[in-house]
């Protein structure tokens, strides 16, 4: 079963379609705030008025303070939102998740927020791209593509270890200086 | 999300906690399921792939948040299992879940202004998930937490191999 190239191709392409789907479906998750589930600044911007009075789980960035401003923005569409009642003081660019009521006038009357400083936001993408090296590095390592059995196979050897690799390229280098 | 290297090491350290007792699951499949880790995080594509083109393109709504559930997970792995050699399907499968739910099970427990972790399980369970909000996202002691489970793993990983002979 899905040993021909054929048998696969067509799989792949279903499981894409399948894959497509979920998300139009999640996409369309109705608001349910017993349920945890909030309006977002995608339905904020679609509809302010709709929701004033509601709850709302918003995600964007602070553009100015006293008082905190936040700018959502979604599809190419943007909105700035004062912040009333934040407890906290973040910063200009700061990446802030609210969760408040909407009130009249581009105001957000905070329940509860969670700030990620800049910083940490440098911290994690550059963790994360590290995570990304070292793991492609191991799957390179143990696996290898072969495009004429169009599949992903296991190396029959494994590639030596990076560290092995650049031991030796060290060795190398100091043996002929 | 929790930052991708706790995820994988998180992965690492339940993969290599896992081949002490199952004795195929050796580097070669540990690896399988540190990139299983990554598997919900296949969301983060939005940063690439904005949702409205995705959205022309298909003519439907579109969200890659559903990418970051257990549904979104199981069927990505389908398509990385599909691409594998038919011998090797299994056991990436396994390896592949192991990953991914490892991913969902360290998101779960993020701190967020609601209090709930979102749809992780979605669709099996349709609604968001309480968490005890036991981190952030960009806090970096999360991250050393697993490394140090990884290291003590790989100490008792290779202890069992030596007393095995």
């Amino acid at each position: 079963m899905l040993d021909t190239r054929a048998a696969r191709v067509a799989t792949l392409a279903i499981l894409t379609a399948a894959l497509l789907w979920l998300c139009a479906r999640f996409a369309t998750l109705p608001p349910d705030t017993g349920a945890g589930n909030f309006p977002n600044a995608g339905n904020l911007l679609s509809d302010y008025d709709a929701l004033v009075g509601r709850e709302v789980l918003l995600t964007g960035t602070v553009v100015s303070t006293d008082p905190a401003v936040l700018e959502i923005a979604r599809g190419g569409r943007v909105m700035r939102l004062v912040l009333r009642d934040l407890a906290a003081s973040p910063a200009v660019g700061d990446r802030v998740q609210v969760h408040g009521t909407v009130r009249p006038g581009r105001v957000v009357e905070v329940i509860d927020a969670v700030v990620v400083p800049r910083s940490g936001l440098r911290y994690a993408w550059s963790v994360s791209f590290l995570a990304g090296l070292w793991v492609l590095g191991r799957l390179v390592r143990f696996w290898r593509i072969d495009p004429g059995r169009f599949a992903v196979v296991a190396r029959s050897r494994p590639l030596a270890p990076a560290s092995a690799t650049l031991r030796n390229w060290l060795r190398r280098v100091i043996d002929r200086g | 999300m929790v930052d991708l290297l706790a995820h994988a090491l998180f992965a690492y350290a339940a993969c290599t906690l896992l081949g002490v007792r199952v004795a195929w699951i050796g580097p070669r499949y540990v690896t399988v399921g540190m990139a299983g880790a990554f598997v919900p995080d296949l969301s983060k594509l939005r940063l690439v792939v904005p949702e409205s083109l995705v959205r022309e393109a298909i003519g439907l709504p579109f969200a890659w948040g559903g990418l970051h559930t257990a549904g979104g997970s199981l069927v990505s792995i389908a398509i990385g299992v599909v691409l594998v050699e038919p011998g090797e399907r299994r056991r990436v499968a396994a390896m592949l879940a192991i990953g991914a739910a490892s991913h969902l099970l360290a998101d779960a427990m993020l701190r967020t202004a609601t209090g709930y972790s979102g749809h992780l399980l979605w669709p099996f369970v349709p609604t968001a998930l309480p968490t005890p909000g036991l981190y952030l996202s960009t806090e970096p002691w999360p991250t050393l937490v697993a490394a140090g489970l990884a290291v003590g793993v790989r100490v008792i990983a290779r202890h069992g191999r030596g007393v095995e002979g």
